[in-house]
């Protein structure tokens, strides 16, 4: 009896185990390889112009967005559904389901539905992610959307982002934009360090005047508010990894071979900038712990007017203004943005946007039409979608209106100015890119903590990551 | 020999029909996930194929000394948090059967509101306590003149969230360990009370004894609870820094998720669950002595 009783608490014992294998069981495409199809299901602007009693069926599509897109008096995010009831309203039989999901894990989860057949049929992602999901075959090819006269005026690097190297458009080029740097110029001016700040008409500034903003910024905070550093540096997630790409291209180093197959982050220009980034937290001009900091602490810190400089663009400008509205902020603020520094003066660099949408080929010709036809509506019926985007036109159009903001105005030559701006390369098309990712920020704290010196972890990282690609490359073979 | 099993199974018929939605259930929802899981641990299972792997992941895991981190740190979680959730949560018990029942019942719905409230409001809510530049916690501490902490540092971040853990988690423990304590006839404090028993005295020979069997529970399911922490990490300190906090299931779920790289995934969860065995057998062995059920 006794013995039965024990027997009976190890049971229940493996009934709680067991939770944990279950959720780690495959789907059912096991032993299979998971290549869904990749052709073609686009309709060409003839049959689209025939019509067809299939367009009358109704028809209800999933969109998956991201909290982005708000017109001036919206919430991130609340633009999305504008766009589906102009939508809706047009394509009365089409009905649209929108679902936010949210930045940390939307990889993730896409993935999951992705492996599980259950994946939206419009998703808005950066071609950061979803040239991993193109590269799957999972997405439709978009090509038949563009007309020749589109694709001239469609700048060349916004087109490389949104192309795989067989030429299929996976991703709808639109918004045209830039992440660079934005600065509390009122801050800078009150510190003493106007005469830093970047001028010129593209504002390209070096790594040395960026430095000395930060000196001249930090020992004015010193007097007035101690706690306040003029920069927050973050290490905690992958998110915001751009920030060190960015500076590592303003010191002149590349990421990867030409070849795209090998990762070179332990060059001597990326080294240099590791080091500088440490060097600037012992010099304790950058808020301490880096390591322990996220991405969205940034943001927050900016706008209380916590730090001087940060990692931003149009959003951020919104989010200041915002701010300045609400009366949070009550004194001087005037927010400039800038591009990244370089070592070399008439250089900036940035991080450039554009391309967004994407259609999965959920296997259902006339959701892929109508979902062809979402995206396209967006793009040429309304004109809300490219201010909601803050972002400019990559076909050129004139979305700043007849008095335009002037820092849009400035940020839309920026953009298109390729001889001085160096617009970093997503590194997208990296096999196993966003399983690097995951490797790069323990490489990053261990500097920020001290555990190893800059070589050291930018060696260590090169080696996980030239692993990672290496099998990825083997795994598509 | 096997005349005599299916005369027993006709004989039970009806009793085998009565249990069969829930042996179903367990076979579809439980069982048929864990053989799946314990199989695809044996393949190279990506997002883009699937072949034989043989004992490669688990060859590879053994090699990797991220995982081998992991498992440090999870076991250490375990040990940190484990005993500090019998011993706070017994303590807590003992003191709230001191109150009126209707008081109890508030204090326990107090201590179980964390187990009910979202694990992201409560991060959010920690994160802001423990801020280094503008935390609550920092704030307080220099008021009496003393340095700011680091809380999330390399060397402390995984004692931090351990105890950011152990106030979500007492709430179950607590409602159990009351719970048992109602159970136990008052005529034994009676009777030790006459003896001279003193207040501590009464428990340590009297409740500790008579909950040993609640105790094992609440350490078994304990257990298990830490070796399954996920969600306040991942938020937390995404596991870091420098994988100082992470542990065997956020990297399940990175190497499944972020790599796409099931079979590695599933070797984890295999060899996690072994542990979690091992812990629970030896749990049953050095407890079981005078339990009754």
């Amino acid at each position: 009896m006794r013995r039965r009783k024990h027997g009976l608490a190890y049971l229940l014992v493996m009934l709680l185990v067991v939770t944990i294998l279950g959720g780690c069981g495959s789907g059912n495409n096991e032993g299979t390889t998971v290549e869904p199809d990749s052709s073609s299901s686009s309709v060409t602007p003839s049959q689209e112009a025939t019509t067809n009693p299939e367009d009358e069926k109704p028809v209800e599509l999933v969109f998956w967005n991201y909290p982005v897109w708000n017109l001036p008096d919206q919430k991130p995010g609340e633009y999305a559904q504008t766009l589906i009831e102009k939508f809706e309203k047009k394509y009365p039989n089409v009905k649209v389901k929108l679902e936010i999901i949210p930045y940390d894990g939307g990889d993730q989860k896409v993935n999951v539905a992705l492996a599980s057949n259950t994946a939206p049929d419009i998703l808005n992602d950066s071609p950061g992610r979803t040239t991993s999901y193109a590269k799957r075959g999972y997405t439709v090819p978009l090509n038949d959307l563009l007309t020749e006269e589109q694709l001239k005026k469609i700048p060349q690097n916004v087109l490389e982002k949104v192309t795989l190297q067989d030429g299929t458009i996976f991703s709808y080029p639109q918004g045209l934009g830039a992440t660079l740097m934005v600065i509390n110029k009122s801050l800078v001016e009150r510190a003493g360090a106007a005469d830093v700040l970047p001028s010129g008409e593209l504002r390209t500034w070096t790594i040395e005047q960026f430095e000395k903003l930060l000196v001249a910024v930090r020992e004015y905070q010193k007097k007035e508010t101690p706690d306040h550093y003029p920069f927050l540096m973050f290490g905690l997630n992958e998110q915001g990894d751009a920030l060190y790409h960015s500076f590592m291209a303003g010191f002149g180093g590349k990421r990867y071979t030409d070849d795209r197959t090998q990762s070179t982050f332990s060059s001597t220009e990326n080294v240099q900038a590791v080091e500088w980034f440490k060097s600037l937290i012992d010099k304790q001009l950058v808020y301490p712990n880096p390591e322990t900091r996220a991405a969205g602490m940034s943001n927050d810190y900016f706008v209380q007017e916590k730090t001087a400089v940060a990692f931003g663009g149009f959003s951020l400008l919104n989010a200041v203004q915002k701010a300045k509205d609400e009366g949070a902020i009550k004194g001087e603020f005037e927010a400039i943005l800038a591009p990244f520094p370089s070592v070399k003066e008439d250089q900036g660099v940035v991080i450039g946007g554009g391309g967004q949408f994407v259609i999965f080929d959920n296997g259902d010709e006339n959701k892929i039409k109508y979902a062809k036809k979402f995206i396209q509506f967006a793009q040429t019926e309304d004109p809300d979608f490219i201010k909601a985007m803050n972002a400019f036109d990559v076909y050129g159009r004139d979305t700043l209106g007849a008095n335009p903001d002037p820092e849009k105005l400035w940020l839309s030559k920026l953009v298109t100015d390729t001889e001085h701006i160096i617009a970093i390369d997503g590194s997208y098309d990296i096999e196993g890119y966003s399983q690097t990712r995951a490797v790069f920020f323990p490489e990053m704290q261990a500097v920020f903590i001290g555990a190893k010196e800059p070589l050291q972890a930018m060696q260590d990282y090169d080696e996980k990551a030239n692993k990672i690609i290496k099998d990825a490359i083997a795994s598509k073979k | 020999m096997l005349k005599r099993e299916f005369n027993l199974l006709y004989k039970e018929r009806y009793g085998f029909l009565f249990v069969a939605p829930a042996l179903l259930f367990f076979a579809l929802f439980y069982l048929y996930p864990i053989l799946d899981a314990i199989k695809v641990s044996f393949y190279k299972y990506t997002y883009y194929s699937s072949g034989w792997a043989g004992i490669g992941n688990y060859q590879s895991l053994l090699q990797d000394d991220v995982f081998l981190r992991s498992v440090k740190n999870t076991l250490l979680i375990v040990i940190m948090f484990v005993p500090a959730t019998l011993i706070i949560s017994f303590i807590l018990s003992i003191f709230i059967s001191l109150f009126r029942t209707r008081l109890q019942s508030v204090f326990k719905a107090v201590f179980y509101i964390p187990a009910v409230t979202s694990i992201v409001s409560i991060t959010f809510m920690w994160q802001y306590l423990l801020n280094y530049d503008f935390g609550l916690l920092n704030f307080l501490l220099g008021l009496f003149d003393i340095d700011k902490v680091n809380f999330l540092s390399y060397d402390r971040a995984i004692v931090t969230t351990t105890v950011v853990v152990l106030t979500i988690s007492l709430g179950g423990p607590i409602v159990i360990l009351s719970a048992a304590l109602g159970g136990i006839p008052v005529s034994y404090y009676e009777a030790a009370e006459l003896d001279g028993a003193s207040f501590w005295r009464k428990h340590i020979r009297i409740t500790l004894p008579m909950m040993k069997p609640t105790i094992l529970f609440v350490a078994v399911t304990s257990t298990i609870g830490a070796f399954q922490l996920f969600a306040i990490i991942l938020l937390f300190t995404a596991g870091g820094p420098n994988y100082a906090t992470t542990t065997i299931l956020l990297l399940l779920y990175q190497e499944a998720f972020v790599n796409g790289d099931y079979g590695r995934a599933n070797a984890m969860a295999v060899i996690l669950s072994i542990i979690i065995v091992i812990i629970a057998w030896l749990q049953f062995k050095f407890l079981r002595t005078d339990i009754e059920y």
